[in-house]
């Protein structure tokens, strides 16, 4: 509350005294501070019709689930979204048609790539020219287990999170965020909790259920967190 | 025809390749059924292929006497073989039991029977189960690279098992029917009344003239168990198993003879593939062996021997859908031939061929392998108290690049009492038919995998169907053949032997593992699953220590104990924890920090330390033996837990856990004998877990012999 107020009164004293001094160089406008938010369970499921003769598994279906960074609220905006989710599949609002059923149009110049080695809090600037979009020829965070943010233990059945595995972000409007998902399971539980029927494949805990940490720099062009 | 006739007429001076137990008895007459000296006279034969004196050897090695396994009452293999140091059982997919040996996995150990190796693998684990131990002489156990005389799968060590022959004139038999009730037990359908589980052995032999024989058979049968009640099914299905055996030899003369041995070996399992769905089946195996063998001595310094050996391992599930057919045969000639210009050295020479093929659902046709090998072996005694083995041996092939497998062991007595010993030798492991030639897509998760000679073609093919979004790697990297995984192995240790009051030993080991062949993902599929191949791709190494003690308490007591020190790592993971590229969270609403090489544990399943504690007691009077065995495992971890794809501090480990058994023997005829006993004592379980161990188990055995 005293943060909020006092960067209100600094706004205005600077609105002032940008009116008052309009003949000198326009000094810079102060920058937004960074918005730091957690997004608890978002459930993003998909289908999976299979053959009725072989089983085979078609190629998923279902709506991806948008989400607006600014807001860090789920979107149903076309064109005012930033990441969307289905199961372990996420996308950005920049790039081209991957092929996937039921993918949103990417109408802004979202991209993202995935920071290895460093911790979500450590990890300071982004590098623009490590990001990359979503295209026909793959998407900017892969797909699969080890290849983008999780791990799929083939003894459990459970997609972890790599940990030290950030995701930086541009959203639709060319701002940045980084991205640490924290659990792929309902309650965000400890993995040894969540347990799978192997025979049936149903879990204790839903899954495709996000709970994520991220940082989002609201000021453009700004590329430190 | 004249050659075989002046075969049959040439001296003999030494006895067989086998280790009879004729020889063993024999010795031990004496002695009664005291306890003590029982070490002193042993032979060991795998080790060198030679009857060699197992106190002289300059090799880590174990054996375990009938002895030890009638007295602990142990029923397959797996049970004898956790009681001892520095093997570790370790339970894989579908109930198998495989043995871990100085950190190496079951799939590097080589297991044979009478010289001759045992097939029939789940995905690289030898299932020890399959074992019975009701007809075995002897088990002899080699750790450490012993590819110079074994080739293929001798990474880690060699197990053999030795079938015995009948030690005395005339008839004989014994009979061996024994109950057992855990009270853990969760009936959902009953196939033997009350019993839970019920085993038989009956053992016929005779022995005259120039002919021996003998006939075993073993039944064991049990309605599984549940520990988990909640669950659908139970932990371990209702199973049973037969084995058949039988085996003739005739002697030309004392020391030349032919023989012939048979194995037939049946097991069934019931199965629940899912609720809800009728589909009650059962998975059966079916294992057959013949070994031919002929021995001839030439002269008193000269031996041959030509063994002929078939074995076929049938695997399948019904009714039968995908995937669960699987059909292995090998055949093997060998020729050996043995020079013992004196009493402690020998030359040893042998070539040979083994055939192999596989037929098996998700398989690119029924592939064969072809690999002729040649070795030779020295063990010399260049100076008095010095004792030098040198051997190497060369495995060819048709699939994979060929092998050269040498191996130096050195041993220098100090004294009666104290010796140091020594070795450095190579191991190898082929790539096996999984590896090259597996065809299989899932069709529940719809992933694929390819072996190496497969996969080029198959991803072409995917990708002419518009399946593959993506190749990860290109194709032509699956040009080369794969490599076979080999290992650098050293021991070092010593023995101190203090005649019939204990024997000490300690023994320091390094494997060094390279081209560990691993899945890799190749391509992407529109599904969003992958492909997978294989590839030679990590190294691991694994040190330890080993120390074991055995302390005679005069005639009646004797107290075995034993310890084992593993650390068992992969290169490149212990270089990414060096450089802080590895990070963990403590919980999911936490951020992740990096790890140290401090944090990383190694590899899966590997306890730090294992260790074992035996007592046993003979009535000097005889009549009455009794004994009491723990064994500890510490905490180990079965898989990553946290996301990271190692095994770090931080991740969920199987807690350590001891396991104690007793068992009391009294005889009430001069032919039979009562036992009763009790496993897992303290009624240790970890059910979601340790699915293979059950509860506290009694038990109650009969045995007759005449």
């Amino acid at each position: 509350m005293t943060k909020f107020n006092f960067l209100f009164i600094f706004l205005i004293g600077s609105l002032f005294i940008y009116t008052n001094c309009s003949s000198d160089a326009p000094a810079d406008p102060p920058l937004l501070e960074t918005v730091t938010k957690k997004i608890i369970d978002l459930h993003a499921p998909q289908t999976v019709d299979r053959n009725r003769q072989t089983g085979a598994p078609g190629d998923p279906k279902g709506e991806f689930v948008k989400i607006n960074l600014a807001t860090g609220q789920k979107t149903d905006s076309a064109t005012e979204w930033d990441i969307a989710f289905r199961a372990t599949t996420i996308l950005f609002n920049g790039g081209s048609v991957t092929g996937l059923n039921d993918e949103p149009a990417r109408t802004g110049q979202g991209g993202a790539y995935i920071e290895t080695g460093v911790t979500f809090s450590a990890l300071s600037r982004v590098i623009e020219t490590n990001f990359k979009q979503d295209s026909s020829n793959g998407l900017a965070v892969p797909t699969g287990s080890n290849n983008g943010w999780y791990n799929y233990n083939r003894e459990t059945h459970l997609i972890t999170p790599i940990p030290g595995r950030t995701l930086v972000v541009r959203t639709h409007d060319g701002k940045y965020a980084k991205v640490e998902i924290l659990s792929y399971y309902k309650g965000a539980p400890d993995p040894k909790d969540v347990k799978v029927d192997p025979r049936t494949f149903q879990y204790s805990h839903q899954a495709d259920t996000y709970t994520f940490n991220y940082v989002y720099q609201p000021n453009e062009g700004e590329t430190t967190f | 025809m004249t050659d075989s006739k002046r075969f049959l007429k040439l001296p003999f001076w030494i006895a067989t390749l086998m280790v009879f137990p004729t020889y063993l008895i024999g010795q031990k007459q004496e002695l009664k059924d005291s306890l003590d000296m029982e070490a002193l006279d042993e032979i060991i034969v795998v080790a060198t292929r030679t009857k060699r004196a197992f106190s002289s050897l300059p090799l880590p090695a174990l054996i375990v006497s009938k002895k030890e396994i009638d007295r602990t009452n142990s029923l397959r293999l797996s049970d004898i073989l956790d009681e001892q140091t520095g093997l570790v059982m370790v339970p894989d997919f579908g109930g198998v039991m495989g043995v871990q040996m100085q950190g190496l996995d079951s799939q590097y150990v080589s297991i044979l029977i009478d010289g001759s190796p045992l097939i029939g693998r789940s995905a690289g684990t030898f299932d020890l189960n399959r074992i019975s131990v009701g007809n075995i002489a002897q088990v002899e156990i080699v750790k450490g690279a012993s590819s110079s005389l074994y080739g293929n799968e001798a990474l880690a060590g060699v197990i053999n098992i030795i079938t015995g022959f009948p030690e005395k004139d005339g008839l004989g038999g014994f009979l061996n029917v024994r109950a057992g009730n855990p009270p853990t037990y969760h009936p959902y359908r009953s196939n033997f009344g009350y019993l839970h589980t019920f085993d038989v052995n009956l053992g016929i032999q005779y022995k005259g003239g120039k002919h021996d024989l003998i006939g075993y058979l073993n039944n064991l049968s049990s309605e599984g168990y549940d520990l988990n009640p909640n669950q659908f099914g139970n932990t371990v299905e209702p199973y049973g198993s037969t084995t058949a055996e039988a085996k003739w030899r005739y002697r030309f003369t004392d020391d030349s003879f032919l023989s012939l041995a048979g194995r037939y070996f049946n097991q069934w399992q019931s199965l629940l593939p899912a609720p809800g769905l009728d589909l009650y089946g059962s998975s059966i195996t079916d294992e057959f062996n013949l070994n031919a063998k002929l021995q001839l001595t030439f002269s008193s310094k000269w031996k041959g021997f030509f063994d002929g050996y078939i074995s076929r391992y049938l695997f399948e599930e019904l009714p039968r859908s995908e995937g669960n057919y699987f059909d292995q045969n090998i055949t093997r000639l060998e020729f050996r031939s043995n020079y013992e210009p004196n009493g402690d050295s020998s030359l040893v020479f042998g070539t040979g061929t083994t055939f192999e093929n596989i037929e098996r659902d998700d398989f690119l046709g029924s592939p064969s392998f072809r690999s002729p090998f040649v070795f030779g072996q020295l063990d010399a005694q260049p100076l008095k108290d010095f004792n030098l083995i040198l051997g190497i041996r060369a495995d060819w092939h048709n699939e994979y690049p060929s092998q050269i497998s040498p191996k130096l062991a050195l041993r220098y007595d100090f004294s009666k009492k104290f010796a140091i010993r020594g070795s450095v030798g190579s191991g190898y492991k082929a790539p096996d038919f999984r590896q090259l030639y597996f065809n299989f897509s899932n069709s529940t998760v719809g992933y694929s995998v390819f072996g190496q000679q497969v996969v080029a073609q198959r991803v072409q093919e995917l990708e002419e169907e518009g399946r593959i979004v993506r190749k990860n790697v290109p194709l032509s990297e699956f040009d080369d053949p794969l490599n076979a995984e080999s290992s650098v192995n050293i021991n070092l240790g010593f023995a101190f032997n203090s005649g019939n009051l204990y024997q000490f030993n300690v023994n320091v080991f390094r494997n060094d593992v390279k081209n560990l062949i691993e899945t890799i993902a190749v391509a992407r599929l529109t599904n969003g699953q992958q492909v997978f191949s294989y590839s030679n791709l990590e190294s691991v190494f694994t040190q330890g220590l080993e120390v074991s003690l055995k302390y005679y308490l005069g005639q009646e007591w004797q107290f075995n104990a034993g310890y084992q020190l593993l650390y068992a790592r992969d290169l490149r993971v212990k270089d990414e924890f060096d450089q802080g590229q590895v990070f963990a969270r403590l919980s999911p609403s936490q951020s992740a920090f990096s790890l140290t090489s401090k944090d990383y544990f190694g590899l899966y399943n590997r306890s730090r330390h294992t260790a074992n504690i035996k007592l046993f007691y003979v009535h000097s009077g005889g009549g009455f033996d009794a004994n009491i065995r723990g064994v500890y495992r510490s905490q180990y971890g079965l898989f990553d837990t946290n996301g990271n794809k190692y095994l770090d501090v931080y991740d969920d480990f199987v807690e350590g856990f001891v396991t104690w058994d007793i068992s009391l023997s009294k005889d009430i005829l001069r032919f039979a004998k009562v036992n009763v006993g009790v496993d897992n004592l303290l009624n240790y379980t970890n059910p979601s877990q340790i699915s293979s161990l059950p509860g506290r188990f009694y038990y109650l055995t009969l045995k007759l012999s005449i």
